[in-house]
């Protein structure tokens, strides 16, 4: 407009008349009015038009004035608080200004942040306080959080407080910035629901979590800031409308109902804002429909309203959400469980919400590790009926409403506060105990837990505190959270005496007798709630692990027992109202558990009918929703492990196909949606391997090896990218065996030996380095690799190999494959070393190989 | 009111320029200090939204006595200028600052942070401060020159941004300043606004409302 030189200012102002005269037709009569009004003056049409598009969307264009009075306009840099001299401001927020700082005595130099209090939020008492609670903040040691290192108050009568400076950007911004996808982002949560844990178990509660006070750093750790800070700010000792302002300094977008509504805030406020938290991160949006500008709505909707449901609103996300993945296809990664998980943190009633930080942590990682999460949809009666109605609207503080009425609220929530704070004291000292017996069952547990040899401290430690907190519970039966807590104790001990897979055997008794009482006090639980899903879910993952543990130790007895009551408990979830596809897999998978340990124990020819039934139902499900990915993963392993054992135990080899083929369809539509997800690119390559082994029973022994092949190639990539996952490892190896065991069958003994002596390498190496939890698993590849090798050599010989050396090299590996496990065993994708199959390799060997009878004699006696 | 500003407030308004310029430094450190008192006090009243500091700088200026209202009307004009000017050097200074320039902040700099920062706050509630407060530093310097270049095709419409935004004042307030009806402010604020987002468009800066 300014590069037109006919602009003059009479004609500007007649251009302002114009725009302003047409701004009031209706759209549709403009250009006409503009015409008739700019006489034929088709520049001036143009640049009316032109200016009156720049209205769209500018409703707040320099409506908001930046000369309000702003209390803070004093500035403090350069000057010094106690010890430390300001450097600079870092930020600004409702509660007051952030400084950098330095300690001016210190040759270290070491830099501090200062967090500088609002003087109508906070009074010199505030710091009174602090000095109190001091004792209380430094147990707050933590490598996740910032610590509080001292309070003070300026000279004009601000109180400040000295933290730890965190070098690194707000959570969110964060994930937004590196393009984070869906699993980082969860493990980045995950990491902050185990530190908001670690401070719960203090009895501090954070009350202003937000992705502000969540920073990460370059190297991606996360520091939580302001523990204990809000706390501080909230005590009787503060003026009568108080309350009001703190509640105003706070962010409501993260506050909770009962935070709204002047209630108790507890840690299942916290629990909120991380639910708050977590639905930002993954749908780069906040769960309200009120603009935050305008707090009053957005404070009623906090109380009154269910957000959306994560995986409904990415749609209308722009910015923010996990990267690189299309709308739709994040969509179909939330639905179900994310979105449950979200919901039950956020849900109004904090009963209803996760028990703990620690629980909506756990579920969390359950997701990610494909196992069935806890939270379900809450029932309808919750969502809409009686908990709304009781706490509608009127009964609620109106934030933001009159002055007059705020103050009177004020007062009546303080004469509230007296009578809780009372009650408060009779519990605290209860909750104390609790909490130091939560705490050595959880933290110390873990602190000690990388003290090489410590297992056996960490052993006691967390026997003797869960016998504590199992007194505590007896003494108050009715208190539900409680005993899920002491069972979650016993499930801890259960895990550091090492289940079934632990090295000595007395300890795996301890461990299955520690899942016994934890299943005693789960079933009581789920007696006292018959109707809450959550009880019963919790009761089948326990079911679940001791049935694996029973099965594991050969106890097929009670394996059968707890397999069946899972089954039971899965049906009972099921009966309830609103069943959910979770709880229909619950029952299709229990009944599948069920068959496969009669594969494995009972009657193989009993088994196979229901395995193949209930390989339908999975299929079934599937078909059902075809968009919930990890149940078409689900089914894919059902299908593939039952395709499998139709295949070795006589069944039929044609539907056996059909069921890698229909298994291999579902994993191509959920990797098409999650190219890059190693947990699908890892079952893919598994059934392909099985399909193989199908292929190879044909005859087709070169397909096969390609086949193999190309699953072994990828699962090597795989263990090579997350060096951590031992479980990837576990997964080459076995299929290594399978592609030699081809190899061999093809007569290329030599480039067998060689690939089983170098894995045979990588195994001892590894061996090495495993925790004791992989140990098991890593000595039977040891022993199936040494006895693949075994057969290779013998075969070599066969062929006329050099007779001595191969000789010996086949039964030095037999010896070796006797020393590192027992016989007997079959993995998944096909090494086997079953009796007969040692038996017919001794028989070859002895005829073959005369001069070493006497080893080979020395072998099967000790094996028998 | 402080002698020496009325002297100078009242020769400024008569079209003295030296006695404006030396106003304006004055002003600011009386808007300052005006902020800096109210800051102190122990207010009875908690008002969910803050006061224009220009109104209450004048309040407390006049300490209730009348002025002229020549007088009056300089102090609203000028004061919203030294509202801009703190915002837009401040802005300027610290893009210079991520330049590698000179990092000297002056003290109008920390004032003129806190400012915008509020202000980023205002617009962006739900972003990080410091992100938004980058984003508002582009474009303070960017609405300043597209304000200069609007003063030259209708200077009225350029002081009714100085009031309504910079100094913070009603539609109202501003027209008995300017003499004009609310209707014209109004409508001269509808136009400048419509202006200004077009320019600072055109500048490549997003205005994401």
């Amino acid at each position: 407009m300014l590069t037109d030189p006919a602009m003059t200012p009479d004609r500007w102002q007649r251009l302002t008349d114009i725009v302003n005269d047409a701004m009031e037709q209706s759209a549709a009569d403009r250009q006409a009015y503009l015409v008739a009004q700019c006489a034929g003056d088709s520049a001036l049409v143009r640049q009316a038009l032109t200016l009156i598009a720049n209205a769209t969307g500018a409703t707040q264009f320099l409506e908001h004035t930046p000369a309000l009075l702003d209390a803070e306009a004093e500035t403090l840099i350069g000057r010094r608080l106690g010890a430390y001299r300001v450097i600079t401001e870092i930020a600004r927020g409702g509660m007051g200004a952030v400084l950098k700082a330095v300690r001016d005595d210190d040759v270290y130099k070491k830099e501090v942040a200062i967090k500088v209090i609002r003087t109508d939020v906070g009074s010199g008492k505030v710091v009174e306080r602090f000095k109190n609670e001091r004792q209380l903040l430094a147990t707050l040691d933590h490598p996740h959080i910032a610590r509080v290192i001292d309070g003070g108050t300026t000279d004009d009568g601000r109180p400040y407080f000295v933290m730890d400076f965190v070098d690194g950007e707000p959570i969110d911004a964060y994930c937004q910035h590196r393009s984070l996808n869906v699993v980082q982002r969860l493990m980045l949560f995950r990491t902050v629901c185990e530190t908001v844990h670690f401070a719960h178990q203090r009895l501090i509660v954070h009350r202003d979590l937000k992705p502000s006070n969540i920073l990460v750093d370059q190297a991606g750790n996360v520091k939580l800031l302001d523990f204990g800070i809000a706390k501080l700010l909230d005590t009787q000792s503060a003026p009568k409308d108080f309350e009001l302002t703190v509640a105003l300094a706070m962010t409501p977008a993260y506050a909770s109902p009962e935070q709204v509504k002047g209630e108790t805030i507890t840690t299942a406020s916290d629990i909120y804002a991380l639910g708050v938290i977590l639905y930002r991160l993954l749908t780069g949006r906040s769960p309200y429909q009120s603009e935050p500008t305008k707090p009053l709505d957005l404070a009623r909707e906090i109380v009154e309203t269910d957000p959306h449901r994560p995986s409904t609103v990415v749609f209308e996300t722009h910015e923010g959400t996990p990267s690189s993945i299309e709308p739709a296809r994040l969509k179909r990664a939330l639905q179900g469980d994310l979105d449950n998980i979200v919901m039950m943190a956020l849900r109004k009633d904090a009963a209803r919400r996760y028990a703990s930080a620690e629980q909506l942590g756990e579920d969390v990682r359950r997701y990610l590790d494909d196992e069935p999460v806890l939270a379900h949809q809450d029932s309808v009666f919750y969502r809409t009926g009686k908990f709304v109605r009781r706490n509608r609207w009127s009964s609620v503080l109106a934030i933001g409403g009159s002055i007059a009425l705020a103050a009177t609220a004020a007062v009546a929530m303080h004469q509230a506060n007296d009578a809780r704070r009372e009650r408060d004291r009779a519990e605290s000292h209860f909750n104390s105990v609790r909490a130091i017996a939560n705490k050595l069952i959880f933290d110390v547990h873990d602190a000690v837990e990388a003290v090489p040899g410590s297992t056996k401290a960490r052993e006691i430690i967390v026997r003797e505190a869960v016998t504590y907190l199992d007194a505590i519970a007896a003494q108050n039966e009715s208190r539900s959270e409680l005993v899920a807590e002491v069972a979650s104790g016993y499930e801890r001990l259960a895990q550091v005496q090492g289940g079934w897979r632990s090295a000595s055997m007395a300890k795996r008794e301890e461990s299955i007798a520690s899942l016994r009482k934890a299943l005693a006090l789960r079933e009581r639980l789920a007696q006292m709630h018959p109707t809450d899903k959550l009880a019963l879910r919790s009761l089948i993952l326990t079911l679940g692990k001791l049935g694996e543990s029973a099965g594991g130790m050969g106890n097929a007895e009670e394996a059968t027992t707890h397999q069946e009551r899972v089954l039971a408990v899965s049906e009972q979830a099921m009966a309830l109202p609103n069943p959910e596809l979770t709880d229909e897999l619950n029952v299709v998978r229990a009944r599948f558990v069920q068959a496969s340990h009669q594969m494995r124990f009972g009657k193989k020819e009993n088994a196979l009918p229901q395995i193949l039934t209930a390989m339908q139902d999975f299929d079934a499900l599937a078909k059902r929703d075809p968009r919930n990915t990890r149940l078409q993963r689900n089914a894919a392993a059902v299908m593939n492990q039952g395709a499998y054992w139709l295949l070795w135990n006589n069944g039929s080899i044609d539907e056996a196909e059909r069921y890698f083929q229909r298994s291999l369809a579902l994993l191509e539509r959920s990797s098409a949606s999650e190219p890059n997800s190693p947990s699908i690119r890892r079952i893919i390559a598994i059934v392909n391997g099985s399909y193989a082994e199908l292929i190879a029973k044909r005859g087709a022994l070169q397909h096969a090896l390609d086949k193999q092949i190309d699953a072994h190639t990828t699962l090597t990539a795989l263990a090579d990218e997350d060096r951590e996952n031992i479980a990837f490892r576990l997964d080459a190896w076995a299929m290594g065996l399978a592609m030699t065991d081809k190899l061999r069958k093809l007569n290329r003994n030599d480039q067998a030996i060689s690939l089983l002596n170098q894995q045979q390498l990588e195994i001892a190496a590894q061996s090495k380095r495993a925790q004791t939890a992989s140990q098991q698993p890593i000595r039977e590849l040891q022993a199936l690799t040494a006895f693949e090798r075994a057969r290779a050599y013998a075969q070599k010989r066969d062929a006329g190999g050099e007779k001595r050396a191969t000789c010996n090299s086949a039964v030095g590996a037999l010896i070796q494959a006797s020393e590192h496990g027992s016989f007997g065993l079959t993995d998944s994708v096909g090494a086997r070393a079953t009796k007969p199959d040692v038996m017919t390799l001794v028989t070859t060997l002895r005829a073959t190989c005369p001069e070493n009878v006497e080893s080979l004699n020395a072998i099967v006696a000790k094996w028998s | 009111m402080d002698t020496e500003i009325t002297l100078l407030l009242s020769r400024s308004a008569q079209g003295d320029h030296q006695a404006a310029s030396a106003l304006m430094p004055k002003l600011y450190d009386e808007l300052r200090r005006v902020a800096r008192n109210q800051l102190r006090k122990e207010r009875s009243d908690h008002t969910l939204q803050g006061t224009a500091l220009v109104n209450e700088a004048y309040l407390v200026l006049s300490e209730g006595k009348p002025q002229s209202w020549a007088d009056r009307q300089h102090f609203f004009r000028l004061a919203s200028q030294v509202m801009r000017h703190i915002l837009v050097d401040h802005a300027r200074a610290r893009a210079a600052e991520k330049r590698g320039g000179d990092a000297q902040m002056t003290s109008l700099d920390k004032t003129a942070f806190a400012f915008a920062d509020r202000y980023a706050q205002q617009i962006y509630p739900d972003q990080p401060t410091r992100e938004s407060a980058l984003r508002l530093e582009i474009d303070f310097v960017a609405l300043d020159a597209s304000l200069s270049a609007l003063r030259a095709l209708s200077p009225r419409q350029a002081q009714v941004v100085d009031l309504r935004f910079f100094g913070g004042l009603s539609i109202e307030e501003s027209a008995q300043i300017l003499e004009i009806s609310p209707a014209t402010v109004k409508r001269d604020w509808t136009m400048a606004k419509l202006y200004l987002k077009g320019a600072m468009q055109a500048k490549g800066v997003t205005h994401a409302h």
